[in-house]
């Protein structure tokens, strides 16, 4: 089993090594490149949830917590830039695990373009709220998440990183892809959007401090009186 | 009956718009471009009249004159400077380099107006379940969640308020507690009634054998016919285009804008591809008349 982590390990790290040799090889393509690596792991994700047997209960609850990421927002609208979809997003990662939280993320995202109406912006935001409830899920058992500190410094990170993802296609729309080499080019574009980012963080923070420990004991005390999503 | 765009089946419109997004991706010559934008325009037009992308224009106009103005302002690049201001160069090259930019951002968001007229939400969802069977029902089931949490949600809120607990008066930060502890109160209420969906769900057989859907699309001859048509398109410009055709280089040495005559052709090919709603539509209009011209 140890050997098996390493191997892994070791095979993750083989293939990062080697993406970062050839993006410098073909610079010219490497926006393409990534595109092509994220396009791919983003459907490498979906087949896995395929092939998971999920019973209805469960099937239900993700649905349940995506559709309230994406409701949240209503309460919101007089207070601009701040909705609380990331933080049920996070907290939902947090007590049902990464693949959960991707998931969660991902359908919420979705769910709320289709009524809203897509756009060019639709796949950026279903990676950013997946990654975001990725990543609590995958961080959960550390120790400084169980602290408040700890959850506070991972709400301010991911205020700030989702808004880097979302200017991504901006970035690409307002100067295409050699905006990404070109530093003058970059740094006023995300000072620009740092106001609404911490926005963002501040909010992020808010609702960590005043509502991160009673969602986590309601999703808690569902999940072990149901035994869903272990 | 008059054959429309919108009556193929779901996985030929898909193909459509995702051919259309990335041979813009592609093609990025302004006078290719141009064409491109012109002819999704005159879909549009035929379509409702401008209708739909009526109310998109504050963001295509917007979007589009930014990074028009923003281009030459951050980027001093090229070696044909038109003019100084203060110092700052304006190359001819920044200037089309963020004109070509504001024409795709512009034609992608035209495109993505129609792509939401015609492929509704039924069709991409009948899409997910021919391939992402759990994913589909997992999107499906929160679609239908999101009007009812909606209706909860203004249950909630009356009730609240009633105890003086309200999302629009008061300070920033109590107006945002607030908003979030609707939030709380609608995921106890709605954590509870989920099981109960369930339940019925599997009291309803769920997960013995295939779902079926309930609108369902037949891949009829005339969408293979038009999937053969569309493909072939797509290869030709596809190798057209990795043999070097149809794209301006700006740095280092910008190239001509003109285009050659082989270029032409492709344009031609592109022009065949983006106008195939407006074929459909034409086609389907002239069988009309001639029937009725028999009779």
């Amino acid at each position: 089993m140890e050997n098996k982590q390493k191997l892994k390990m070791a095979g993750l790290l083989a293939i990062s090594v080697s993406l970062v040799i050839i993006s410098v090889q073909w610079i010219d393509y490497y926006l393409w490149f990534s595109f092509g690596v994220v396009i791919s792991a983003f459907f490498l994700f979906l087949v896995r949830f395929e092939r998971k047997v999920i019973d209805a209960r469960e099937i239900v609850l993700l649905a349940v917590l995506a559709a309230i990421a994406a409701v949240s927002r209503i309460p919101f609208a007089s207070i601009p830039s701040v909705q609380p979809t990331t933080f049920v997003v996070m907290m939902a990662g947090f007590v049902f695990g990464k693949e959960s939280g991707f998931i969660i993320g991902v359908v919420a995202a979705l769910a709320s373009n289709m009524i809203l109406g897509q756009g060019p912006w639709t796949p950026w935001q279903m990676i950013a709220w997946g990654l975001v409830g990725f990543s609590a899920g995958l961080l959960r058992n550390q120790t400084f998440m169980q602290k408040t500190w700890g959850k506070v410094v991972f709400g301010v990170v991911w205020g700030f990183l989702f808004g880097w993802i979302m200017n991504m296609w901006g970035l690409i729309a307002f100067t295409g892809p050699e905006g990404f080499l070109d530093f003058q080019v970059l740094l006023p574009y995300f000072m620009g959007s740092a106001l609404f980012d911490s926005m963002h963080a501040v909010s992020n923070v808010i609702f960590l401090l005043l509502f991160s420990g009673l969602w986590v004991s309601i999703l808690q005390r569902f999940k072990t009186k149901y035994g869903l999503l272990e | 009956m008059i054959h429309r765009f919108q009556d193929f089946h779901p996985f030929l419109t898909f193909f459509y718009y995702c051919g259309a997004i990335l041979l813009i991706m592609l093609f990025q010559h302004p006078t290719i471009l141009s064409v491109v934008l012109f002819i999704i325009l005159v879909i549009h037009f035929i379509d409702d009249g401008f209708r739909s992308l009526r109310r998109w224009r504050v963001l295509i106009f917007t979007t589009g004159i930014l990074i028009l103005v923003l281009n030459p302002l951050f980027n001093e690049r090229g070696r044909n400077v038109l003019f100084e201001v203060f110092g700052h160069r304006v190359t001819l090259e920044a200037l089309i380099y963020g004109g070509i930019t504001a024409l795709s951002i512009i034609t992608i968001i035209a495109l993505f107006v129609s792509y939401n007229e015609v492929m509704t939400p039924n069709k991409l969802l009948f899409l997910f379940s021919k391939f992402l069977p759990q994913f589909a029902i997992l999107l499906m089931l929160t679609l239908r969640f999101i009007p009812l949490m909606k209706r909860r949600l203004e249950d909630i809120s009356a009730v609240q308020q009633s105890k003086g607990i309200s999302v629009h008066e008061g300070k920033w930060r109590s107006k945002a507690k607030n908003g979030l502890l609707y939030v709380q109160v609608l995921l106890t209420y709605s954590l509870e009634e989920a099981i109960q969906t369930a339940d019925s769900m599997n009291a309803r057989e769920y997960g013995q054998g295939k779902r079926s859907t309930y609108e369902h699309f037949r891949f009829k001859k005339s969408d293979g016919i038009a999937l053969a048509f569309l493909s072939i398109l797509i290869f030709i410009l596809l190798m057209g285009r990795f043999n070097g055709y149809g794209y301006l280089t700006i740095y280092p040495v910008m190239g001509s804008l003109q285009l050659s005559a082989l270029e032409w052709f492709y344009v031609v090919v592109l022009s065949l591809f983006y106008s195939f709603p407006l074929l459909v539509e034409g086609g389907g209009y002239l069988k009309w008349r001639l029937l009725k011209s028999i009779i």
